[in-house]
């Protein structure tokens, strides 16, 4: 039973999920991301450009969701990795972005950490591969 | 059909599964590997193919790509398109014109070809993309060698880079060698591994002749070979019997690190050739598709490509070994729930 | 605005009852608790808190049909949503409305059944109160949101997974005399500290379970209390506010400030402040929630919460002890009807009429209860003060 986002949702969301496009203010200068109608940081700006993020952060939080814990969607990935590490990545550009970590090192994530997004299948649903981005830690 | 590669780079996944483990859990490896990559569970021909475009992209100009050649026996869908997720991902422009080729191994030296005869003379870059993840049943000794990567180049019309000689390529009729049936996702063949390996080197052979021909070559005119590698000593010997040297094949020579990866069986090591290559250097690289067909190409490197700060090299040592119950869970992870 | 009735369930694992048979059982133990009686004609309104309504067979109109169920099917009845935090905004809204003057005698309270569910579709429902698309499509889970929080808080603190599993520890202990509680069996501190990983560093010891159970409160105006009971139970202050959804736009993920509005709004109101709390029911989802109550509700200084609950000061027979009930951790946590079942146990408490004695906060006048809806979107604090 999946939390049921319809494939034209997912499809308005591709360039903030392919290519972490954001929003910048053009009242105050700061970047939404993901997007929000009144700027989150001035809380009066609502007129915005598109913008394209780095992708690179860093780790602000962490956790490693357990197999059994796992929400259904990502069930069969859980199981397959036992557990898998998900990430509170505050980007340079300055947003926070709750996203999995690939290639985690083996003594796991930690605060402070540098990452950068890549592309890959987040989940699927109706046979329709959701596609988004994760983090890795830079080298 | 002028053109050069001005750019080039490459993506290994991060996990690996070495002999030994086959060893553990078969009692035998089948492959002549020392290890291989293996795709994640989130990753498939389109992510990889994004992670090797991302990197040249950073070297030269997305907006200015006008081609885009995408090379994959295991794209994600039988039918959609793929471009146009590769192309949303890396921001290229919606005015690319795409082609998606893949029925074999071959499309990697068919997306060059492609690439080429579609930028024409236009004063743009065409970019080329290939990555591969191919499956066989687990049981199967087919599976033992099948890896995982992809493999990006970016071209351009005209001379100076690394130039384009010229091709050669042959297609014919072979019956049951390395095959998917429609609706399926593994690859079978009829298990005749003489059958097989004589349709390769027959086919490369070939093809690596006829350009030689054609270009009045002969084999000590390269200084790189790369031949297809689906099979270690299957690529060492017939270069060795087409007349190479083990000098001129060994830069090329992957296999062993990463397994068959599909349609980047040759690209991936004429990248790790391009990488070190200097002006002057003449590279042979060859492509192999069952059932079956061969193309070769000669190039040569009038100045070196641009590279991403990760080369092959850096792929290749940065892995986590997993061990066989593992690999089977990602082999099987359509089935897991 | 006076609480004259409360009753509730016990919270746990009952296969036997539905959504309405677990509301009609708090509803006749409510009418029960009512000293003076009380004609259910003289209700006017019911607000009443719910996530999944069993699994979502009736997300439309729950409301009318649990109160028709109970023979009151002309009441104007709503049904209010704001996850776990349901049942305490619908505790909010029946006190606004009691507070507007527009109705004297409401209900107020919350219904939740979990336990039919498999794990598969509770995790549906546990996962669609984040922001669901940035964090539950994103892998991440409600627990996870909370292990960030943990995480995080670690780091900045010096938080120990000792002392995460010392509030589990306390509130087990407490919940051993809940005849309402789900779990009424003491844990050790090696036990809780060893339990399977849910969302590192949360272990299944340091998570509210799913529970089945439901609580409703009657309100009515400080002047009508006395026709109900010479004993009402005051709402001294109350304060909701909300917060960003999804934790990525939290500027501070160590503090919930929808809890730390609503509980100035409250205090403000009750012209009272932390330190004249006697008691308090504080929403402790996953054991740091409880730690970082404290600090949001004022209890202490930031960063200090560990140090207060290792002194004993939120321990039965401590200065200010903290969900004497067990908590969700113990108590239960039936999504809907845990905030009007944080009033329920205070309204025993202020009474001094906690089922057994042993467990009775001796003397206690001031309560506060706490409950926040997911990792901190909305929360609702009330202040109540007994009425002997
Ligand atoms: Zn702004």
């Amino acid at each position: 039973m999946g939390a049921h986002i319809s494939v034209p949702m997912y499809q308005r969301a591709v360039p903030q999920r392919y290519r972490l496009v954001g929003l910048r203010c053009r009242n105050c200068g700061r970047v939404n991301f993901p997007p929000k109608g009144v700027c989150r940081y001035c809380g009066v700006g609502a007129d915005f450009e598109e913008c394209r993020l780095s992708g690179r952060g860093t780790v602000h939080s962490w956790t490693l969701i357990a197999g059994a814990g796992a929400p259904p969607e990502f069930a069969a990935e859980a199981a397959c990795k036992g557990s898998y590490p998900v990430v509170l990545v505050e980007l340079d550009e300055g947003p926070r972005i709750i996203a999995q970590m690939v290639d985690p090192p083996e003594e796991g994530p930690r605060i402070g950490m540098r990452v950068e997004a890549v592309f890959r299948r987040i989940y699927e649903e109706e046979g329709v591969i959701r596609y988004g981005f994760k983090f890795r830690p830079m080298t | 059909m002028a053109g050069r590669i001005i750019a080039c780079a490459t993506y290994v996944p991060f996990l690996r599964l070495t002999r030994a483990e086959y060893r553990k859990a078969w009692g035998r490896c089948a492959a002549d590997i020392s290890e291989k990559a293996v795709a994640d569970f989130d990753e498939d021909a389109v992510t990889m193919a994004v992670e090797a475009g991302r990197q040249v992209l950073a070297l030269v100009d997305a907006a200015g790509v006008r081609v885009l050649a995408l090379a994959s026996t295991t794209l994600p869908y039988a039918e959609k398109m793929a471009a146009g997720t590769v192309a949303a991902a890396l921001g290229l422009p919606e005015k690319v014109t795409s082609v998606e080729l893949g029925t074999s191994a071959r499309a990697g030296t068919e997306a060059l070809l492609s690439a080429l005869a579609l930028l024409g003379g236009e004063e743009a870059t065409a970019l080329v993309l290939a990555a591969d993840c191919p499956a066989a049943g687990p049981g199967e000794d087919l599976d033992h060698a099948l890896g995982a990567a992809a493999c990006a180049f970016v071209l351009a019309a005209g001379s100076g880079g690394v130039e384009f000689e010229g091709a050669a390529s042959r297609v014919t009729e072979r019956l049951g060698e390395r095959f998917v049936p429609r609706g399926a996702v593994r690859i079978r063949d009829v298990g005749v591994r003489t059958y097989t390996g004589e349709a390769y080197a027959a086919t490369v052979g070939a093809v690596v002749r006829d350009l030689l021909e054609r270009l009045g070559r002969r084999p000590g005119d390269y200084r790189y070979v790369v031949l297809p590698q689906f099979d270690g000593r299957q690529t060492a010997s017939l270069g060795r019997r087409l007349g190479f040297t083990s000098e001129q094949m060994e830069a090329g020579l992957i296999f062993a690190r990463v397994g068959d990866t599909g349609v980047c069986a040759s690209l991936l090591g004429f990248c790790a050739v391009l990488e070190q290559a200097s002006p002057g250097d003449r590279i042979l690289v060859a492509g192999y598709g069952s059932g079956c067909g061969g193309q070769a190409l000669s190039f040569v490197v009038r100045e070196p490509v641009l590279r991403p700060p990760h080369g092959l090299h850096y792929w290749l040592e940065r892995k986590r070994y997993i061990d066989y119950l593992h690999y089977l869970k990602l082999r099987l992870k359509e089935q897991l729930l | 605005m006076a609480i004259v009735g409360a009753g509730q369930t016990a919270f746990g694992d009952f296969p036997e009852k539905g959504v309405k048979e677990l509301f009609a059982e708090a509803y006749f133990e409510m009418l029960k608790s009512v000293d003076k009686g009380l004609d259910p004609a003289m209700i006017e309104a019911a607000y009443l808190g719910c996530l999944s309504a069993g699994g979502g067979f009736q997300l439309g109109q729950l409301a009318p049909l649990l109160l028709g169920y109970v023979g009151l099917p002309h009441v104007p009845a709503v049904r209010l949503e704001n996850a776990c935090a349901s049942g305490g905004f619908a505790l909010y809204a029946a006190v606004c409305a009691v507070a507007s003057g527009h109705f004297k005698v409401v209900l107020a309270g919350g219904v939740e059944k979990m336990r039919d569910l498999s794990g598969q579709k509770g995790r549906y429902w546990l996962g669609v109160s984040g922001d669901t698309e940035y964090e539950r499509l994103a892998g991440c889970t409600f627990a996870g949101i909370y292990a960030l929080m943990a995480n995080r808080y670690m780091f900045e603190y010096g938080l120990t997974r000792r002392q995460l599993s010392l509030v589990a520890v306390k509130n087990h202990r407490h919940a051993v005399a809940n005849p309402k509680a789900q779990f009424r069996r003491a844990v050790t501190l090696e036990e809780a500290m060893e339990g399977p990983m849910v969302a590192h560093p949360l272990n299944i010891w340091d998570c509210s379970p799913t529970s089945d159970g439901a609580a409703l409160v009657l309100i009515c105006s400080a002047e009508l209390a006395r026709e109900f009971t010479d004993r009402p139970v005051y709402v001294a202050g109350f304060g909701a506010a909300g917060d960003y959804l999804a934790l990525h736009d939290r500027a501070d993920i160590t503090k919930l400030r929808a809890a730390r509005k609503a509980a100035r709004a409250a205090y403000e109101r009750a012209g009272l402040g932390p330190g004249d709390i006697d008691l308090a029911e504080v929403h402790d989802c996953f054991t740091i929630a409880e730690l970082l109550a404290y600090e949001d509700l004022g209890f202490c200084e930031e960063g200090k919460a560990a140090r207060l609950l290792e002194e004993g000061h939120t321990s039965f027979g401590g200065r200010l002890p903290v969900n004497v009930s067990g908590g969700l951790k113990a108590k239960g946590h039936p999504l809907g009807a845990t905030g009007c079942g944080q009033a329920c146990e205070i309204f025993a408490q202020l009474r001094g009429q906690a089922v057994e004695p042993s467990r009775q906060v001796p003397g206690a006048e001031i309560a506060l209860s706490h409950n926040v809806g997911g990792s901190g979107g909305t929360a609702t604090v009330f202040i109540y003060r007994g009425g002997s």
